[in-house]
């Protein structure tokens, strides 16, 4: 299946709903793709994608929008890990 | 949102599309943005994972009139006030006027006074197609008139003839010739249309018919059959002479500036003034410089209420002779800006011959200048008493 979405050149982002991160700088980051939020705090962000775990460490973390589609995190972005 | 987990309580809310922004964590929770209509249905979901919800802040229009709902003074002067400037909005308050050279604002607002139309005039009563024929009829300089009412301004935009030649290259609905205007001797003649009476080198008189509109159609015995009229067109340069004369007193009034100033200020409402002009008048002699600004709420939106400044600077006025180096260069700069107009106008200056002399008393600057310039003039053609045929009239 995988192969197969790869040979149509579908994006991973749609076929694997791999998670999709949009960096602005070091004070924004935008994602797509992820289930929920595992943990949260001001120096700390904890996402569950479908296939991993993201964590986004900083300082002076807010989100500012959070849907089920996207979320908009702002603050100073330091660290993203993926595990 | 505090206790129990709050951060199942979050994704409950997104997998209930409810939308959270600016959420930011604080001592025992969360504070976070939430539209009046989601907050309701909360409750479920905030039971569901043990998370208490408090109101921290109430913002919008709905939550601020239930505040301020015993004000009733507060909303009938809001009331009050957006009437009145609906009100004002039904008036023109300012005019403006764009693309005028010739024709100066004064000229043109004293014809929108005779069409009743000025400051504070009510909207509907400008017709605006109306008033562009209307400008474009009686102003024949005009080629082209736009006028617009925006907001409460009444915007007018010109174009105006700038280029003389233009003018004089419209074609004539007539047979007509090209007369002489002045005196000279033609150094250059092009002729487009018409039958040329004179040729390069020939003096002329002013008044002589240089090119003709009527050309004679004759038979193989040369006898006048008919005539054939046209527009008479063509290039026409003759070499013609300017009589020049500059005379100006040595002794002249200069305005020597004291230093000191006074400002005024004023408020203008519904056209009238209501001043402070703290002293302004007191100096004997004096520029004054004003500065008005009439309030505008958006960019076309004008109001009848205007606030200015007037700067009022004193100046002395002292008799002074010029040097001979001085009238004699002031003779000069006089002479060339002539020239320089001149030159601006099409004309080729030829020759100078331009004396500056200075007596004791006065400057004088006397001569002749010799020019090559265009020339003619349309007149309508007198037709000769023959029959007529094949006019192109």
């Amino acid at each position: 299946m995988k192969k197969l979405a790869s040979a149509m050149g579908i994006p991973e982002d749609l076929s694997e709903k791999a998670a999709l991160l949009e960096l602005t700088g070091q004070n924004a980051l935008r994602v797509e793709n992820y289930l929920g939020i595992i943990e949260y705090s001001d120096s700390r962000l904890l996402l569950q994608c479908k296939n991993c775990r993201l964590e986004i460490c900083g300082q002076h973390l807010f989100i500012e929008s959070y849907a089920r589609e996207e979320l908009q995190l702002r603050g100073w972005i330091e660290q993203i890990h993926y595990f | 949102m505090c206790g129990g987990s709050y951060e199942r309580f979050l994704n409950l809310c997104a997998n209930h599309r409810i939308f959270l922004w600016d959420i930011c964590p604080v001592q025992k929770g969360y504070e976070a943005n939430i539209y009046l209509q989601d907050f309701f249905s909360l409750k479920p979901l905030a039971a569901k994972c043990r998370t208490r919800i408090r109101v921290c802040r109430k913002c919008g229009l709905p939550f601020f009139l239930n505040r301020h709902r015993k004000r009733k003074v507060f909303a009938a002067g809001l009331f009050a006030c957006g009437f009145f400037i609906f009100f004002l909005s039904c008036f023109v308050w300012n005019i403006s006027i764009e693309g005028n050279t010739s024709i100066s604002r004064p000229v043109m607002m004293e014809y929108l006074m005779q069409q009743n139309i000025g400051y504070g005039t009510l909207k509907r009563t400008v017709d605006c197609k109306q008033l562009a024929a209307g400008l474009r009829n009686d102003f024949p300089d005009l080629i082209w008139v736009s006028v617009k009412l925006s907001g409460t301004e009444l915007a007018i935009n010109v174009k105006e003839h700038i280029d003389a030649d233009m003018h004089a290259a419209q074609k004539v609905p007539f047979a007509s010739d090209l007369v002489a205007e002045e005196d000279g001797t033609i150094v250059k003649m092009i002729t487009r249309e018409g039958m040329p009476l004179v040729g390069e080198g020939d003096s002329i008189a002013a008044g002589d018919v240089l090119v003709s509109g009527e050309m004679a159609i004759t038979d193989d015995s040369e006898n006048i059959v008919s005539y054939r009229y046209c527009t008479a067109d063509a290039d026409i340069y003759i070499k013609t002479t300017l009589q020049y004369h500059d005379e100006f007193p040595l002794l002249h009034d200069t305005a020597e500036y004291t230093g000191k100033k006074r400002y005024g200020f004023y408020i203008k409402l519904f056209g009238k003034y209501l001043g402070a002009d703290l002293g302004i008048d007191t100096f004997e002699t004096a520029d004054i410089i004003g500065k008005e600004h009439q309030l505008c709420l958006l960019e076309d939106f004008y109001l009848p209420f205007s606030a200015g400044i007037l700067q009022a600077n004193e100046y002395r006025i002292t008799a002074k002779a010029y040097t001979k180096e001085e009238a004699s260069a002031l003779a000069e700069a006089n002479l060339q800006k002539f020239l320089t107009e001149n030159e601006e106008k099409g004309v080729q200056i030829f020759e100078n011959d331009v004396r500056i002399e200075i007596s004791a008393t006065a400057c004088q600057a006397d001569g002749v200048i010799t020019v090559i310039k265009k020339t003619g003039r349309t007149v309508r053609t007198e037709k000769t008493d023959l029959q007529q045929e094949g006019t192109n009239e």
